[in-house]
């Protein structure tokens, strides 16, 4: 369980990111985050996992305000995917192995192995799991990254873009993935995402972020016409597929017979 | 059916296998390091004027006596052989924990301008606390005569340098790029320094403040090699308990802090460590250059960037190359070439084919 209240972060400068930001999370459940670039989100997403300090507000994970956990408490409560790793000259094995640093003392144990071992095969990497990062697909990487953090069996797991630099299969099979991980461990899962139609098809709850203040937060039965033009600005037609909200923007030259 | 149920737990367990069938070689890849460091100080230890069998030297190794034999095995060959192996540990150690806390693999303790700040504190002794004169009847060579002084003022000013380098870091919001910038500016402030000083020394300071610079490990004497010693051992521990945040770290920093790992203070007590373990070195040894950059390197190359291998590997590592380097400069040439020569000479080669190589593996 996480539950942000009034979440306030600015810069130095005095320029304000976060303007009061409060949402709260049960275990077992997906929500994405969407909103228009430069808004916040990835700031949202760090003071969420202690990172980056707000400069007001409290954040509260399993019931505990994330300051009073000391650093490697905190890791095994919170787990987190940045936008863009640096990949390293390191076996993917070994980049999963990692996410055990908060459980691990002096040396791995047994089980450490075990449960790498396990969510490697289970995210369908076993064949790579000895190159090299630098040796390894785009989306081979964001799977090394995300079962790094599976692996680390936060509370919560916090993901940014995780579909980014995806192509549409490898998007579908990595969210497939996130979410049978975090439902059979019963993880809140936290993601910002930049494609909706794909945010509806992984996400339990939406949160969609504007100006450092939250715009809407609810399930997909609050993603209509009204609110991507408050939010993006942009008239969007919103048609149901399958019972499932699909945005289409409206401004297309297509649709308007102008010539590209 | 059957066999595709027996498969799927079967599978995590053959990466498992696999793993540690891959841990396994890295960790032959150290025992053979360590195996080739012991046949190297064996044969370095034969080499030599005088003609001794390896029987005597064992003798005179476990049983010394006064006679010039045990000397010659003691204090000339076996104490040459342990100052490389203390220096080449050192200096290859704190090159890998540098190149891992600074997420750059330039980072040494010579690219952070440790070695010019030091030599450049040596030379200011020898100048003007009048620290040095030619010594010597056969083949004049010029030493220092004031040791201590020399040697304090050498690490006195590889901590300033070291400190200058973090204020700076501190006023640039730390980020590894300046780190690097900022040691690269104070090794030419330190260099511009050092000419500066041998252009108005004196012949007799000139030389011994360029006989100073060379690194050797001849000039160091048992007593300060158990200095050099302690603090290894100390630092030494201190980097393999920390192995796994420097893992982390070379994931990025929002990686590790996601992970629990302070990385201002993971950077700044490593970089600190690094320093007094490189000073310490420099102080009784000169520069010895090369080693903390090709060391690990090697290393990286073979076992990846994993400091569970990469720390241990670049001590084993660093001993061989300084050890090889020795051997060369003792007894390739007609006379005894100082191992910072050497090691300047065969590593800077050898770090060019090691990133062309790698350069080729990438495309």
């Amino acid at each position: 369980m996480i539950e942000a209240k009034d979440l306030r972060f600015s810069y130095q400068d005095g320029k304000e990111i976060l303007k009061g930001v409060s949402f709260r999370s049960e275990e077992n459940t997906v929500i994405s985050i969407l909103g228009p670039n430069g808004t916040g989100k990835t700031t949202f997403l760090k003071c969420l996992c202690g990172i980056q300090r707000p400069t007001s507000g409290s954040i509260e994970v399993d019931g505990a305000e994330i300051s009073s956990y000391r650093g490697k408490e905190l890791s095994r409560k919170i787990a987190f995917v940045p936008q863009s790793v640096p990949p390293s000259r390191m076996s993917v094995f070994d980049a999963v192995l990692i996410g055990r640093r908060p459980h691990i003392e002096f040396s791995m144990s047994d089980s450490d192995l075990d449960k790498v071992s396990e969510i490697i095969n289970a995210m369908g990497m076993a064949d790579i799991s000895l190159k090299y990062l630098d040796e390894i697909s785009g989306g081979e990487f964001q799977k090394t990254q995300i079962a790094r953090a599976i692996v680390q069996e936060p509370s919560v797991l916090i993901l940014d873009e995780p579909s980014n630099n995806l192509d549409i299969a490898n998007q579908h099979t990595t969210m497939r993935m996130i979410l049978d991980a975090v439902r059979s461990r019963g993880m809140c899962t936290i993601m910002t995402m930049h494609d909706i139609n794909l945010a509806v098809h992984y996400s339990d709850k939406f949160l969609f972020l504007k100006d450092g203040a939250i715009e809407a937060y609810g399930g997909m039965e609050i993603i209509d016409r009204d609110l991507i033009r408050k939010v993006y600005g942009v008239e969007a037609d919103v048609i149901k597929h399958r019972g499932v909200p699909f945005v289409v923007p409206a401004e297309s030259d297509k649709y308007s017979g102008r010539r590209l | 059916m059957d066999v595709t149920e027996r498969d799927l737990p079967g599978k995590a367990g053959a990466v498992k296998e696999g793993y540690l069938r891959y841990s396994r070689r890295k960790m032959l890849f150290l025992v053979a390091s360590a195996v080739l460091l012991f046949f190297l100080s064996v044969y370095a230890i034969g080499l030599g004027a005088s003609d001794l069998s390896y029987w005597e030297i064992i003798e005179y190794l476990f049983c010394p006596d006064d006679s010039w034999n045990s000397v010659v095995v003691w204090d000339l060959r076996f104490r040459m052989i342990v100052a490389c192996i203390l220096a080449g540990s050192a200096l290859g150690i704190a090159g890998s924990v540098m190149q891992s806390i600074l997420r750059n693999p330039l980072a040494s303790p010579f690219t952070l301008g440790l070695s010019n700040a030091s030599a450049f504190g040596a030379s200011l002794a020898i100048l003007f606390m009048e620290g040095g004169a030619i010594v010597g009847s056969t083949s004049a060579y010029a030493n220092v005569t004031n040791p201590i002084l020399v040697t304090v003022f050498a690490f006195l000013f590889a901590m300033l340098a070291t400190g200058i380098m973090l204020a700076l870091v501190k006023l640039t919001e730390c980020t590894p790029e300046t780190i690097v910038l900022a040691g690269m500016a104070i090794s030419s402030i330190f260099s511009a320094g050092l000419a500066f000083l041998q252009y108005i020394a004196n012949d007799v300071a000139l030389s011994a403040m360029v006989f100073w610079q060379f690194g050797t490990v001849s000039k160091i004497s048992w007593d300060q090699m158990w200095i050099v010693g302690s603090v290894l051992l100390l630092v030494s521990i201190y980097f393999l308990y920390k192995r796994w945040d420097y893992n982390a770290m070379e994931s990025g920093e929002d990686v590790a802090r996601g992970l629990g790992i302070n990385i201002r203070a993971t950077r700044f007590i490593g970089l600190t460590l690094s320093a007094i373990l490189t000073a310490t070195v420099v102080s009784f040894m000169g520069v010895i250059g090369f080693i903390g950059l090709v060391g690990p390197h090697i290393v990286k190359r073979i076992v990846g960037n994993d400091n569970r291998y990469v720390l241990i590997g670049s001590m084993l590592i660093g001993s061989v190359v300084l050890l090889v380097s020795y051997i060369v400069g003792s007894y390739a040439f007609r006379t005894v070439i100082p191992v910072g020569i050497i090691t300047s000479a065969i590593g800077g080669p050898l770090f060019i084919a090691i990133l062309l190589k790698s350069r080729r593996k990438r495309r």
